[in-house]
């Protein structure tokens, strides 16, 4: 059997390609319905919605999936934690609640796993980034594909990356009055990503498609711009944006600000079986190292999507066809296929994503515009004043002297939020660079997900297991 | 069908999550911080930053981004850690 942890475009495609090519398979989601984040879609008062091209494409792979004889769904299932095997050959234990914190837990054995846990917004800090009325751009989007409901009547759309447009578009269409697009880097930086752009046509039109749906809508993108400061009594009411070339700062009255650049990879599951992961010098992202057929450092164990970098779908899907089709062939004893066409699809994809990450390169000053009060954990309520006098006061300078003092990153969200924040103020204050070894140390999470004691206590635990703390 | 916050019963549609069919109601706070009594709502959307927590049938700390509301479901308020 190969289990598939993750139902979005990676893990989708993984279990198709794995189970056509021989496989029986098991796909573990952690949400009610397949599709992920991208292909989120709803089913409102029993009132199918209307399908996009987009999504069209997904909803195809979910009915395909449905119907496969070889192919086991488990939905609304979270995977909390997992254990390599003890010696080479032998299973990976994957510890597994169904349907949230009160559920049985139980542990799925197989000697074949696909990790597609893919991504999640990441928000640089800002004052009042906290208050109730800003979200993620994948949090305003998601309520609006999972319950087709608008984050509010009149916002802001902000932060830096091609996901923006999209989730403007989106809002805009649904009857929201999208006041402006901020945009950190240039609008005009595309030209640095041409040969990225000859190689991937379908994007040029995708953009050219954006770009007329924004003018048809009006909306402005303001480039080169950072929100600095939410202001509001119990919600966001103004938004106070910056303009980086002259310095003006300009007030908008909203009810909504959707703020994020870019996204984190979902590393939890990866660092817990201990697949080697690496960081990218560009941004201090971490992602998980597979060969050429997906497969991690440890063997049996293959990793999809945007776990092993940010990619987008495309990328994703590309990569999940592989790993599917290599982990179904190594676990009925045959050699590997030779995959040409799809391995020269996702290079080309590769090459895209590589452009955009250097194109819309997320800052990471962003404190020139936080201050003392600005909270960097939002969890723990750990303010920058906080972490500054742990460092200068305290003279703590690595991040984990500063995570005991301080409590920034110890909070439920287990420093998913702040962690990469966290670890680039220290640096600014310290002048350091971040070491590798400090990236990825932030992915470390003996329990993935949240489960209660008394399901905890029940759970069989060796000593050697990982979940030795 | 209807859902009970805080005591007063608001409607809701069959597939919207517990924080959509809150937001839409007008309710933006739906829990305050343990420090500084602070208000929180709807921040990931997809379950990730803990922060549209609350108590939910009776059960404190519910991530309200996952759940789906249904008919007679009781919200409330998370205060703190919800003890």
């Amino acid at each position: 059997m190969i289990v598939v942890v993750g139902g979005g475009p990676a893990g989708l495609s993984a279990a198709l390609s794995a189970a056509n090519n021989g496989g029986k398979v098991l796909l573990i989601d952690g949400y009610a319905r397949l599709g992920g984040q991208y292909w989120r879609h709803n089913e409102v008062d029993g009132v199918k919605q209307e399908v996009d091209s987009d999504l069209n494409k997904g909803m195809k792979l979910i009915a395909e999936i449905n119907a496969h004889p070889d192919i086991e769904i488990l939905s609304s299932a979270q995977v909390w934690s997992a254990t390599s095997p003890e010696t080479s050959g032998g299973p990976i234990t994957l510890e597994v609640l169904v349907n949230g914190i009160n559920s049985k837990a139980s542990q799925i054995k197989s000697k074949y796993l696909i990790l597609a846990t893919g991504a999640y917004d990441r928000t640089l800090p800002f004052t009042g980034w906290e208050m109730p009325g800003v979200v993620t751009p994948g949090g305003a989007q998601s309520l609006l594909k999972g319950s087709e409901v608008i984050i509010g009547k009149r916002g802001i759309i902000a932060g830096s990356g091609p996901f923006l447009i999209p989730v403007a578009l989106n809002l805009a269409e649904a009857g929201c009055e999208v006041v402006a697009i901020v945009e950190s880097n240039s609008l005009f930086a595309w030209y640095r990503g041409i040969f990225a752009m000859v190689l991937n046509p379908s994007k040029i039109f995708q953009s050219f498609g954006y770009l007329s749906r924004l003018k048809l809508k009006e909306i402005p993108i303001y480039s080169k711009s950072d929100v600095i400061r939410v202001e509001g009594k119990e919600k966001v009411e103004r938004v106070f944006v910056r303009n980086q070339r002259n310095g003006e700062v300009q007030e908008f009255d909203v009810d909504f600000l959707a703020s994020g650049s870019g996204f984190t990879a979902d590393l939890s599951l990866a660092t817990i079986l201990g697949c080697e992961v690496v960081m990218d010098g560009i941004d201090y992202s971490t992602y998980v190292k597979v060969g050429s057929d997906q497969q991690s450092t440890i063997p049996g164990i293959y990793v999809a999507g945007e776990a092993t970098g940010i990619g987008g779908y495309e990328l994703a899907q590309i990569e999940g066809v592989i790993a599917g089709a290599s982990a179904a062939r190594a676990s009925q004893g045959k050699r590997k296929r030779n995959l040409w066409v799809e391995k020269w699809k996702r290079a080309r994809l590769e090459t895209f994503a590589k452009a955009l990450r250097s194109i819309y390169k997320v800052r990471s000053d962003w404190s020139e515009h936080t201050s003392d009060e600005t909270l960097l954990c939002r969890c723990e309520e750990v303010s920058q004043g906080a972490i500054k006098t742990a460092i200068v006061d305290f003279a703590a300078t690595d991040p984990r002297t500063i995570k005991l003092l301080t409590r920034a990153g110890m909070g439920a969200c287990q420093g998913r939020v702040c962690g990469r924040t966290v670890l680039e103020y220290i640096s600014k204050c310290t002048g350091q660079e971040p070491s590798s070894a400090d990236a990825i140390a932030l992915n470390k999470r003996p329990i993935a997900q949240p489960i209660s004691l008394g399901e905890l206590a029940k759970t069989p635990i060796k000593e050697s297991g990982n979940l030795a703390i | 069908m209807n859902f009970i916050f805080d005591g007063r019963s608001y409607p809701a549609k069959k597939g919207q999550s517990v924080a959509a069919a809150l937001l839409v109601n007008g309710i933006t706070t739906f829990r305050t911080t343990r420090f500084e009594n602070k208000p929180r709502s709807l921040f990931c959307g997809i379950g990730i930053c803990f922060d549209c927590l609350l108590i939910i049938n009776g059960v404190a700390n519910t991530r309200s981004c996952l759940i789906e509301v249904s008919d007679g479901m009781i919200i409330n308020t998370q205060v703190g850690a919800g003890e």
